[in-house]
């Protein structure tokens, strides 16, 4: 992602009650210097401080091998601090997130994730289908910047909407966007047996319209206390299976970052087997995804 | 068929189409569910009313036997396959997962409270159901069973209907709701085929162990396995074939192997079409646009053949008995009752006067429940009366729901 800040950062009062601790978990894989890159960029911007958590243990190879990476990057380690714990890498970084209050976990992850894979579940995954705080998790990993153009906010459940446009806003005012995507997801099951049965065709449409005038109502007055800008702000209703709809706005819009509510309660073996909406975005993730936790 | 029974089959359908078609668009003008309509229409051209007004005309166009009689039935059963497979296209899966993490109370206490008082009932005091003597525990185990699930079940239509005149379908209140009358219609359908499995015709009666594991071994290999294969098949037949035409032949057509395959098993052509019918519409790629033709064509043709063709087949003046009636109808509507208030109250998520009105919703039973009856009484599982008495019930709690909810929450 690209930052409009400079080298230190500042904050907003936002980030300065909610971000700041940024944790990201790291595995010395070849694409480990682009993420610590990349949340390098992304912990100015949010002037939080950020813990690099490495749950195999330490060595001083491996220790040696992180200073290079951060000197390369030119990183300011007073901000810095790295977290050497063994064992299971997913309790690992559960236990890290609580014990130090993190707000926010980034992690690396594969856009696809099919057949036995998507079932058994990769370390990402594991962590998004039950978050213990906001979640960013990056998909297009760069050590050089690249924009944020477009993002899509999913303000389906309204208990959660305050927050994610707050998110949406610090992103959009300092990630340089241009469009944002505000949608509203519609599964209305029953409603075609009832029209045939009882209802008519006008009532059913009546009811789409009604729920739609409703959403965006509700999308535009939730926006109105925000200050963003620069942006081109876009409402969409979408009627059909919930996920589904927005996986294919997001991949139709060329987004650069979807924002979800978190998922409140642990998504399991059943919500894989009947998709939970959620877990589209998690089989074919368009793009970078952030959860916000309510 | 001779040219004369060729002459009386296409009249007695074009008679049993076009007074299903009125008296059910009466009824939808009086903000009803379309079948109250159709069975009444089926009432006045069946013995009840035409057989005794005009008895030569009615033996020579709905004749009970022969050639138009079993070309009539065929119609029928093809018209039931086929509403049980758009019933099937609304089960949301995912909803009553979900559901089944925040809400389950509601969804459990509607189907099981009432199902318990109908188990018990039927079990301990079958004599006051019309049942005499039951020759087997096979028998009195399905007969239990068959009452159990004839209480439990709810009809999704008008539940969906009522919330959309309450202005509460896209509410969380009208999401519980619709998940539990989901949650109701499965479990209630798959009960109900290991019933008809116990007391099945087409092989030996199967035991309660063996029907059960049919019942689930299909369920489970439909909604796991064939759901996938659906879902990945779809997109590619929208795209190569004509659409929306060729799709949705192969998607009826695939309803009609389903219904042939459980019937081969043993149990009921429905549920074949039922569970079809869930893996279909649970698709992503399956669209608004489809399900609509779909629901259109089965619920404009189909339906109404399907609904009036009961009223043909029963003398609702001969078989009715007041006292079995206001039985059944008194335990549907206790059970429904005391299952929506202990679930409701649980879910806290309605207060007291939503409970009531969505009480008044899930009591409705429709046509679910004569589609139900029906077999049962085909199958030998109930007599004539009780088979009256189901629909009665059906009616009663399906021309109340409206008015009672509109009641209730116009006090407000």
């Amino acid at each position: 992602m690209v930052s409009n800040a400079q080298e230190t950062g500042t904050t907003v009062g936002f980030t300065d009650s909610v971000i700041r601790h940024i944790g990201v978990g790291i595995g010395f894989s070849p694409r480990t210097k682009a993420l610590i890159a990349e949340v390098l960029r992304i912990r100015r911007e949010f002037g939080s401080k950020l813990f690099l958590i490495h749950a195999g243990g330490h060595s001083d190879d491996k220790e040696t091998e992180i200073n290079e990476i951060l000197d390369s990057l030119s990183a300011n380690r007073s901000f810095i601090e790295i977290v050497w714990r063994t064992g299971n890498n997913y309790s690992v970084i559960r236990n890290i997130v609580q014990e130090l209050n993190i707000d926010l976990l980034i992690a690396g992850a594969v856009k696809e994730e099919t057949g036995l894979k998507y079932f058994t579940g990769s370390l990402t995954r594991r962590l998004l289908r039950n978050p213990c705080c906001n979640m960013l998790v990056l998909t297009d990993i760069s050590e050089t910047p690249t924009a944020v153009e477009t993002i899509v906010v999913n303000l389906s459940d309204a208990k959660t909407s305050e927050k994610l446009l707050q998110f949406t806003q610090f992103i959009a005012n300092h990630f340089a966007n241009k469009d944002i995507h505000l949608v509203n997801e519609c599964h209305l099951p029953g409603l075609y047996f009832s029209v045939s049965d009882s209802g008519s065709e006008e009532q059913s449409q009546d009811i789409k319209k009604q729920i739609k005038e409703e959403a965006e109502e509700r999308m535009k007055a939730e926006l109105s206390d925000l200050q963003l800008s620069n942006e081109r702000i876009y409402y969409h209703c979408l009627f059909g299976k919930e996920g589904w709809e927005a996986l294919k706005l997001t991949n139709e819009v060329h987004a650069d970052l979807y924002v979800a509510p978190a998922p409140k309660q642990k998504l399991n073996i059943m919500d894989r087997l009947f998709q939970h909406d959620l877990e589209y975005l998690l089989m074919h993730m368009p793009c970078n995804l952030l959860l916000v936790k309510e | 068929m001779s040219h004369n029974e060729t002459i009386a089959f296409f009249l007695s359908l074009a008679i049993m189409l076009l007074t299903g078609k009125l008296l059910g668009e009466i009824s939808r003008k009086l903000n009803q569910p379309a079948v109250v309509g159709e069975i009444i229409a089926g009432i006045l051209l069946g013995p009840t009313v035409l057989g005794n007004l005009s008895p030569d005309f009615f033996t020579s166009v709905f004749p009970a036997k022969g050639n138009i009689a079993i070309g009539r039935d065929s119609i029928a059963k093809v018209g039931v396959v086929f509403f049980l497979f758009v019933a099937g296209l609304e089960v949301d899966l995912t909803l009553i997962v979900k559901q089944a993490k925040t809400t389950a109370a509601m969804s459990i206490a509607g189907m099981a409270i009432p199902f318990v008082i109908g188990f018990l009932s039927a079990w301990f005091l079958p004599q006051y159901l019309g049942v005499g003597h039951i020759e087997s525990e096979n028998q009195r185990i399905a007969f239990s069973l068959f009452f159990g699930v004839a209480l439990s079940i709810t009809a999704l239509p008008v539940i969906a209907k009522t919330l959309m005149d309450l202005d509460l379908f896209k509410t969380n209140v009208g999401t519980v709701v619709i998940g539990a009358a989901m949650f109701d219609d499965l479990v209630g359908w798959m009960i109900f085929s290991i019933i008809l499995g116990m007391s099945g015709k087409a092989h030996n009666d199967l035991d309660l162990w063996e029907s059960l594991t049919l019942t689930i071994g299909f369920s489970l290999f439909v909604l796991i396995i064939f759901r996938k294969f659906m879902n990945i098949v779809l997109p590619k037949m929208m795209t190569n074939l004509s659409f929306p035409g060729t799709t949705i032949t192969l998607i009826l057509a695939v309803a009609l192997f389903a219904g042939s395959f459980t019937e081969f098993l043993g149990i009921h052509a429905v549920f074949g079409a039922f569970m079809i019918g869930i893996a279909v519409g649970d698709s992503q790629h399956f669209t608004d646009k489809i399900r609509g033709i779909i629901h259109q064509f089965v619920t404009a043709v189909f339906a109404p053949l399907f609904f009036v063709s009961i009223g043909l087949k029963v003398n609702f003046i001969s078989s009715f008995d007041p006292f079995l009636t206001v039985y059944v109808l008194l335990l549907a509507t206790l059970g429904k009752f005391a299952g929506i208030l202990i679930g409701g109250t649980f879910t806290k998520q309605l207060n007291r006067r939503e409970i009531f009105a969505v009480a008044f919703g899930m009591n409705a039973r429709g046509a679910m429940e004569i589609i139900l009856g029906l077999i049962a009484f085909q199958m030998g599982l109930i007599n004539e009366s009780l088979f009256v008495a189901l629909v009665i019930m059906a009616l009663v709690t399906s021309i109340f729901a409206g008015p009672m909810i509109k009641l209730i929450l116009d006090k407000k």
